[in-house]
C-alpha cells in the first residue's frame, strides 16, 4: 500500500513527525534509529510508511523497524498510515528521540499509551496539534522521566481512567495544561518530582479514587509547587493522599484550600501528607480537625 | 469502638524525624503510617500509635504486617 508521503504546500500536516539524534546512546548503531511499537491495546494494526529528512522512503511497515542513515546526525522522520502506539518503555533508543514535532495520525486506533515515551529524557514536544488520543483509557507512565519536557500539549485525555506515574520525574515541566481528567480514577505518583512546576490548574478529579500508590503521592517532591487551586477535591471520593504533597512549597492559602476541599468531599478514613511550604491558617486547621473527626490521619507543616 | 469514642492522637515538632504506625483498637490492622519531620504535626483519631526513631525497625514492623514501605517505583504493564 502506498500513501501520499509528501506533505503538500499549505495542507494540514497529518503525519506523525519526530526528530532524532542517531548518535545519542541507544540500542541501535550510531547512524540508526529503531522505531519501537507495541500491539497492546491497539484497535487497528500497524501499517505505516516512513519518509526521512535525508530522502529515504520505507513503505508498508507493520511493526518495529530500524532506519539506517548515511551518517550519524539529527534527522526528521515522517510517519503516515496507521501508527497507534510508540513504545519505548524506558529502553531502546529512548535517548535518541529529541522532539515530537507533530502528532498527526499518532494514537489513532490506540486505547493504551502505557509506558509509551517513558524514559525519553532528551525529548521535548513542540507539536501544536493534538493527535488522536480520544480513545486512550490508560496513560500510566506514558511520559515518566521525560526530563527535558518543558511543556505539555492539550491532548484529549478525556477517556483515560489511569494516570498513574504519567508525568512523574518530568523535572523541566514549568506549567501544566487544563487537560480533561474527568474519567481519571488513579493519580498515584502522577506528577511526583515535577520540581519546576510552580502552580497547577483546576483539573477535574470527580472520578478520582487515589492520589498515592505505594506511598508515592501525586505531587510529592514538586518542590517548587507554591499554588494549588481551591475546590480541587470537592467531588473526589479518594482516601489515599499519602505523600500527596510531601516536599512541596505550598502557600498557606493553598494548603488551606486543599484541606477545605478534602473536608468538602465528605470522604472518611483517609490519609494525607503535606511537608515543606507554609503551615495552614486557622481555616485550614479547622478543616483538618473536621477531617480527623471523620477518621483521617493528617500530617502537615506546622 | 467507633471513631467518635476515640481521643485524637497528636504529635508535633519531634526533635528528629519520627516514624509512626497507627493501629485500630485491636492492634491487628495498620490504619496509617508515615513519618513526622521536626517541622510537622501529625494528628489521627487512632489512639494505638507506635513511634520509632529508627526507620528500619518501623519498616520491619510494616513488612511483618504485609506492607512494604519501600516498594519499587510502580511500573504499569
Amino acid at each position: 500500500m502506498r500513501r501520499a508521503l509528501a506533505k503538500s504546500l499549505g495542507a494540514v500536516e497529518e503525519r506523525f513527525v519526530i526528530s532524532v539524534k542517531t548518535d545519542n546512546a541507544g540500542g541501535s548503531a550510531d547512524n540508526q534509529f529503531t522505531i519501537p511499537t507495541s500491539t497492546t491495546g491497539i484497535t487497528q494494526a500497524f501499517n505505516y510508511d516512513i519518509e526521512t529528512s535525508d530522502g529515504q522512503i520505507i513503505t508498508d511497515v507493520t511493526g518495529n523497524t530500524t532506519i539506517t542513515f548515511p551518517s550519524a546526525g539529527t534527522y526528521d522522520i515522517f510517519v503516515s498510515g496507521s501508527f497507534p502506539y510508540m513504545y519505548f518503555n524506558n529502553g531502546g533508543d529512548k535517548l535518541k528521540l529529541l522532539d515530537i514535532k507533530n502528532f498527526g495520525i499518532y494514537a489513532l486506533g490506540s486505547t493504551s499509551q502505557i509506558n509509551a515515551f517513558r524514559g525519553c529524557g532528551n525529548m521535548d514536544i513542540t507539536a501544536t496539534d493534538i493527535g488522536h488520543f480520544e480513545n486512550v483509557t490508560g496513560f500510566g507512565n506514558a511520559w515518566q522521566n521525560c526530563l527535558s519536557l518543558t511543556s505539555f500539549p492539550l491532548l484529549d485525555t478525556s477517556s483515560s481512567t489511569n494516570f498513574q506515574s504519567t508525568w512523574a520525574g518530568c523535572s523541566s515541566l514549568t506549567s501544566f495544561p487544563l487537560i480533561d481528567t474527568s474519567s481519571g480514577a488513579i493519580f498515584g505518583n502522577a506528577w511526583r518530582g515535577c520540581s519546576s512546576l510552580t502552580s497547577f490548574p483546576l483539573l477535574d478529579f470527580s472520578s478520582s479514587t487515589a492520589f498515592s500508590v505505594s506511598g508515592l503521592g501525586a505531587w510529592g517532591f514538586c518542590s517548587s509547587l507554591v499554588t494549588f487551586p481551591s475546590n480541587a477535591f470537592d467531588a473526589s471520593s479518594a482516601t489515599n493522599y499519602a505523600g500527596a504533597f510531601s516536599s512541596t512549597n505550598l502557600t498557606t492559602q493553598s494548603i488551606d484550600d486543599i484541606l477545605v476541599s478534602l473536608d468538602t468531599s465528605g470522604v472518611s478514613n483517609g490519609t494525607f501528607t503535606q511537608s515543606g511550604g507554609q503551615a495552614p491558617s486557622a481555616t485550614g486547621i479547622a478543616a483538618k480537625d473536621s477531617l480527623v473527626a471523620k477518621g483521617w490521619t493528617i500530617t502537615y507543616t506546622a | 469502638m467507633s471513631l467518635g469514642d476515640l481521643k485524637n492522637t497528636k504529635i508535633c515538632y519531634p526533635e528528629n524525624e519520627t516514624w509512626f504506625i497507627c493501629w485500630d483498637n485491636t492492634r491487628e490492622n495498620v490504619m496509617a503510617y508515615g513519618s513526622i519531620l521536626p517541622t510537622q504535626c501529625m494528628e489521627t483519631p487512632w489512639t494505638e500509635v507506635d513511634y520509632y526513631d529508627n526507620e528500619a525497625e518501623w519498616a520491619e514492623v510494616l513488612i511483618e504486617n504485609g506492607i512494604d514501605p519501600f516498594p519499587p517505583e510502580p511500573i504499569e504493564e
